[in-house]
Formats: structure tokens, C-alpha cells, sequence
């Protein structure tokens, strides 16, 4: 007698439960991988082992996605990045790096946990779209197109429930859609419908939505069956005969009356492109995403208490994100909130992990989606089960630490190379830090200037074209202005030309960056207008020389070689 | 004269698993014939006897990486055309363009979906000319 043939999503199932298998032995290799970082006197060059870390968790970040593991693929994925971080930044992970490996290595153990299944083999049957949910809910359940299948389907449906049945090579994460179910109900009789049923719970808990209870029903009661019940995770296992008033009190008893409610993120952001971006990271797991592009309206919306997680770019124009989230805690009632910060660079979570800061509240840009995503999860979980990874006060502290970092270089514990700035004629430092007004549309440029002038102790204000480049040259009188040439919404020329019309302002030395090169080589002809017409101090060409930059920058504000060097 | 349909590829990833899915998916969904290598080296040493219409090639690879293999087999008279697309988990803008500018046609992002892939690659396949 011949067999089926199986179907391209019958053996994906298989492939996907091999993979499984499987991942214990890979997170083994990785763990092994990572061990010299946090032996005591490290056997190999440390650089080999975070190359071969970074190996590890690339692939299975890579490889745990494309079998729908989503828990692993997002934690390998973080790992990947902060071993990334540390390899180029060319320096031997300090011990907090080292915490954050390991307890990245130990998450990742505990997802696999979570979402490994023993395999077992795979029915068959089709699937149907979900019916829209009575007032009981919508339950998955996992059955063939048999006549136990028919009658377990049934007995849900008369307890009250909507069904959404689904055959088990059905359960590939991919193809799992619909509402939020309250619970997913399994025939152990079905060959693979354990599994199929626990992938189905692992993938609406990786959602986000909640945990969603899994129930096994079987013929018997043996302490075999019960025992493999156990193993895939279900909660509950009821023997035959089942009536539907069985199946109802059971799916009660074990979820919430209430539906799972979506979590409520707000994202605070200027940049229209950058606000879609984050917003697009909730999207798949079907969070309620709000954009707040005035941070000036920022109380007044808290204010609706409709947010449990704020994402906030560290320079929305006009303000600083740190002084933002301090703004948002000094109200009593918003100190459970959870804030998220776009940093500016990878550069930036290695400088504050430095200095002994834990990154986890610290998104680099560009934004990684499944980061993003992956990390506000873990605060939104806590901060839903009441509980905080840090106390509000600490995490304050923490922000105070890296402002210090970001205007004076932070203290000398720290070893990060920074110094204060210092008038060249030997006079004492300077009791406030030199500010400078950094104007460009690239955000990245704008972070990358900024970053290298708090290095050198100066306070850097930000705008992203002519016409706040202006404003805020006005409000603040910033000691320098170092702004772009060709922007939207405002050109440098521009800008310049009122800067210059101003009373106020008109004194405020001013360098130009532009792209306007011949041949990667300065264009004196643009040069003599910019520096006659345009009355600007100085003019660099874009690629920009960071080294003479800051050199201008020192020259300009009369500062010494050690705020320059 | 009709453009000529993609037919042969040249799969190449050092992990079993993902050179196990992405032949169950262009095979038995997207009806291609495919060879799977587990290197560069493997890749190098089969491509031209195989004569591949297009070759997917992993980025992060033990031995040869990714770009590495495909400055191999542009020095090869029988490859030197083969459009590449590169395989791989890093997707930020600026490393799809990297990866363009060393010569490939397209990125692929990790994970793929397997139900999906065939038809993209195939999507691929219909616009490298295109560029």
C-alpha cells in the first residue's frame, strides 16, 4: 500500500520540529562559544571568541526565524548585535558587557525552553477561517477533518466558544492568524496535534498577546498520555467523555474572562519616516501604536492614560530625550511608565555600558524592528506583571549618569576618553561647557557630530533644517553653529543670511559642512561665497573629517588641545 | 524572444537546516531544480558543472564568506555572468547596498518564509535586467 505524499507544509512542520530538536545542541555549541569570556584568565584571544559568538548567535538568529522559533531568533538577534558593538569598538568587553553576554546566552536557553518541542510526527487535514467571536471567545482547536475532530469541534462550539479549527501542519507560525484566542484545545488521538497545539501557544505568546492556555484531550487517562500532555506544555487534560459544559469550565478556569488587551505604546518623534519605522516593529504583534511628533503635548496626552510603554527618539528637535523622560517622571502617576530611547548609534550603548549603565532601555539607530520590538516586550511584560527590572529611582540615576557622560565625558571611573574643555590661555575650565548648535537633515550626521563634540566636553543642541536651525540659534545662543549647506524646509545659506540679519545672532560663528565638492577636493569658488557673501568662519567638505572638525571646532571656540585632541 | 525562465539554482549555506528548507521550498513549491553546497569551496567546485541560472549565496560563512565566494566565481568564465543574490539575517539599508555594490543583484532578507520564497526569487529573476 502507498502512502500520501506529504505536502510542502507537512514537511515544513517536520523540518520546523527537527529544527527544535535541534536547538538544544546548537545553544550548547554557543554557550560553549561564549565560555572564555567569563572564565577568569581567558585561554583564547578574545577577539576569536566574540568573532565566534557573534557566528553563533548570527545563525541562529537567522535560522530560529525562518523556522518560526521567534523568542530565540529575537534574543540571538540582540546577542549578535551587542558582540557586534563590542567588535568594533576594537576593545576587550568590559565586565558589564560580559553581564549582558551572559544573560543574553541564559535568555536565550530559557527560550528555547519555551518554545522547543519534542518532534512527533504530522496529521493531516485542512483549515478554515476563524468565525467571528460569540461573547465567550475564540477558541483554537487543533483536529482532523475525522469524525473525532468533528465531535471535539462541536462540543467547543456548544460550550459557548467561537472555533477556529486548524489541522496541524496549519499550525506553522506563518500561517497562524486571527483574533486572540482564549484557549487552544487539542485531540491527543491526532498525531502531531501536541505539538502542532504548543507551537500555536509559543506563537501568541511571541505576539505578545498573553499566555495562552493549551488542553488536551484524550481516550485515556494513562500516565504516559498525561505525561506527554505535560511535556508540550498543556495546562489542563480532560479525559473522554466530554461534555461541553466540561470543555466551558475548563477553557474558564484556565483564561481570562477579559480579552487580552493589546499593549498601548506611544513613540515620540519628529522624524515622520523614523515614527513609521517603530511604528511598523508593533505592527506583526498588533500592539495599539500612537505617534506624538510635538513632545511639548507629551503630559497632556500621558495624561489620557492610555500608554504603558513610551519609545522617544534622545533628539526630537527642540529637546533633549533625556530631560523629556525626567519631565515624564517627575509626575508621580507616570513613574511606572517604561520609556524606550532611540540612541544615536550602537557607538552610544557601548559608551554608556561603559560606564556601567545597562543598555536594555537603549535602541540604537538605524532601528532594528525585532530589537526594538523584543526589548520594549520585556518591559511591557513587566511592567504588566508589576514587575520592574529596576527601581524608578535607579533608572533616573542611570539617565543622570549618561547626561553627564553626554556633556562633561562622564567621571574618571569611567575611563572613557573625555576631557573638559579648557580656555587656551591656562586659565581654569570653564565652569559651563561650550555649546554648539549642530543643523543638518541627516539625523545620523547630526548624532555623529554630536557624539564626537560630547567626547570632547562640548554641549551639543540639535536642529534638522534652516528654519529650526534658526530658532533655536535664537533661543539659545549657542557659542557656535555648525550647519549643513543644502537642506529642505530651510537651506544653510539661508539660514545664515537671517542668522546674520539678526541682532542677536549675527555674531554667532557659523562653519559650514556641505557636499559640494570638486572631485572629493574643496570648491574655493563656493568657498569665497560661503566665507565673503555668507560671512561663515569656516567651511568643511562632506565626507566629514571628524578629526578636523573637532580641530575647527577647538580653533574656533579657543579651545585647548586637550578638549581637541 | 521570450525571456528565458529561471530553472537551476545553486543554493549555498553552511547550516543544514536552512539549506533543508530553502530546497523543500524551491523545489517543491517554486518547481526549481536546485543543487544545495554547504561552503564556498563546495560552491566554487560544483557551480560550473551544475551551470546554475541563478546562485543564492549565503553572507556569514565559515571558510569563504559570502562575498568572498562570489569574487571566486566572477573570476570563472562559466559564473562570471550568473546573477548572485546574497542570503542573509542583516538587512539595514546601508548593508544591502554593500552587498550590491560588490556585484549582487539582490538581498534576500533572513528569515525568508518558506511558502514565499520561490515567488520572490522568481521576482528577482524577472528584473535583473532591470537595473
Amino acid at each position: 500500500m502507498f502512502g500520501r505524499r506529504p505536502s510542502p507544509a507537512e514537511k515544513l512542520a517536520a523540518l520546523r520540529a527537527s529544527y527544535g530538536s535541534a536547538l538544544p545542541g546548537k545553544l550548547a555549541e554557543l554557550q560553549a562559544a561564549a565560555q572564555p569570556l567569563f572564565d577568569a584568565s581567558p585561554a583564547e584571544e578574545t577577539r576569536d571568541v566574540l568573532d565566534s559568538v557573534r557566528g553563533h548567535a548570527h545563525k541562529l538568529a537567522g535560522g530560529a526565524a525562518t523556522f518560526g522559533y521567534g523568542v530565540v531568533s529575537d534574543t540571538a538577534r540582540e546577542l549578535e548585535n551587542v558582540v557586534t558593538s563590542l567588535i568594533e569598538q576594537e576593545e576587550p568587553p568590559d565586565s558589564a558587557s560580559r553581564t549582558t553576554i551572559r544573560k543574553l546566552v541564559t535568555d536565550l536557553a530559557e527560550a528555547a525552553r519555551h518554545e522547543c518541542n519534542p518532534s512527533e510526527g504530522s496529521g493531516t487535514s485542512g483549515s478554515q477561517d476563524p468565525t467571528p467571536a460569540p461573547d465567550g471567545g475564540l477558541v483554537i482547536v487543533v483536529a482532523s477533518e475525522d469524525e473525532i475532530g468533528n465531535a471535539l469541534a462541536d462540543r467547543v462550539e456548544a460550550s459557548g466558544f467561537a472555533v477556529h479549527r486548524l489541522s496541524v501542519d496549519a499550525v506553522v507560525p506563518q500561517l497562524l492568524t486571527g483574533p486572540e484566542p482564549r484557549a487552544i484545545v487539542v485531540h491527543s488521538a491526532l498525531a502531531g496535534a501536541l505539538t502542532a497545539g504548543r507551537s500555536a501557544a509559543n506563537e501568541c505568546r511571541r505576539r505578545s498577546r498573553a499566555d495562552v492556555p493549551l488542553i488536551c484531550v484524550a481516550e485515556t487517562d494513562e500516565f504516559e498520555s498525561r505525561m506527554r500532555a505535560v511535556r508540550a506544555g498543556a495546562r489542563a487534560y480532560v479525559t473522554e467523555p466530554v461534555d461541553a459544559s466540561s470543555l466551558k469550565r475548563a477553557i474558564e478556569d484556565l483564561s481570562s474572562a477579559a480579552p487580552f488587551a493589546p499593549y498601548r505604546i506611544l513613540i515620540v518623534e519628529d522624524d515622520e519616516q523614523l515614527a513609521a519605522q517603530c511604528a511598523g516593529a508593533f505592527d506583526g504583534p498588533g500592539y495599539a501604536v500612537r505617534i506624538l511628533s510635538d513632545p511639548r503635548e507629551l503630559p497632556d496626552r500621558l495624561a489620557t492614560r492610555d500608554t504603558e510603554l513610551i519609545v522617544m527618539d534622545m533628539s526630537v528637535a527642540g529637546a533633549s530625550g533625556l530631560d523629556l523622560a525626567r519631565l515624564v517622571w517627575q509626575y508621580e502617576e507616570f513613574q511606572k511608565i517604561p520609556i524606550i530611547f532611540l540612541s544615536p548609534g550602537p557607538e552610544f550603548n557601548r559608551q554608556i555600558l561603559s560606564v556601567g549603565v545597562s543598555d536594555d532601555l537603549f535602541v540604537p539607530r538605524p532601528v532594528d524592528s525585532h530589537a526594538l520590538c523584543t526589548r520594549a516586550l520585556r518591559h511591557l511584560r513587566s511592567s504588566r506583571d508589576g514587575r520592574y527590572p529596576r527601581s524608578h529611582r535607579d533608572v533616573v540615576r542611570e539617565l543622570d549618569r549618561i547626561a553627564s557622560l553626554l556633556t562633561h565625558g562622564g567621571d574618571n571611573r569611567s575611563g572613557v576618553g573625555v576631557q573638559h574643555a579648557r580656555p587656551s590661555d591656562g586659565r581654569a575650565a570653564i565652569a559651563v561647557a561650550p555649546r554648539v548648535l549642530v543643523v543638518d537633515d541627516d539625523r545620523h550626521i547630526v548624532d555623529a557630530i554630536a557624539i564626537t563634540l560630547a567626547a570632547h566636553g562640548i554641549e551639543v543642541l540639535r536642529a534638522f533644517n534652516g528654519e529650526q536651525g534658526y530658532k533655536v540659534a535664537l533661543g539659545e545662543h549657542p557659542d557656535l553653529i555648525i550647519s549643513d549647506y543644502a537642506m529642505p524646509n530651510g537651506s544653510g545659506d539661508q539660514m545664515l543670511r537671517r542668522l546674520k540679519a539678526t541682532a542677536d545672532t549675527k555674531d554667532i560663528p557659523v562653519v559650514i559642512l556641505t557636499g559640494h565638492t570638486l572631485d572629493g577636493r574643496k570648491d574655493y569658488a563656493l568657498e569665497r561665497e560661503m566665507l565673503g557673501r555668507l560671512a561663515a568662519v569656516s567651511y568643511l567638505a562632506k565626507p566629514i573629517d571628524f578629526a578636523a572638525l573637532v580641530a575647527e571646532v577647538g580653533r574656533i571656540l579657543n579651545l585647548d588641545d586637550s578638549a581637541s585632541a | 524572444m521570450s525571456e528565458p525562465a529561471l530553472n537551476r539554482i545553486l543554493h549555498v549555506d553552511d547550516e543544514a537546516d536552512i539549506r533543508e528548507v530553502a530546497k523543500l521550498a524551491l523545489e517543491d513549491v517554486g518547481g526549481f531544480t536546485v543543487e544545495s553546497c554547504s561552503s564556498g569551496a563546495e560552491a566554487i567546485e560544483r557551480a560550473a558543472a551544475f551551470g546554475p541560472d541563478i546562485i543564492l549565496l549565503d553572507v556569514m560563512m565559515p571558510g569563504q564568506s559570502g562575498p568572498e565566494v562570489l569574487k571566486s566565481l566572477r573570476r570563472m568564465p562559466e559564473t562570471a555572468e550568473t546573477p548572485v543574490v546574497f542570503m542573509t539575517a542583516k538587512v539595514q539599508a546601508r548593508e544591502i547596498e554593500a552587498l550590491k555594490q560588490l556585484g549582487a543583484i539582490d538581498v534576500i532578507e533572513k528569515p525568508f518564509d518558506p511558502m514565499q520564497v520561490s515567488e520572490l526569487v522568481n521576482d528577482i529573476w524577472s528584473r535583473r535586467n532591470v537595473r
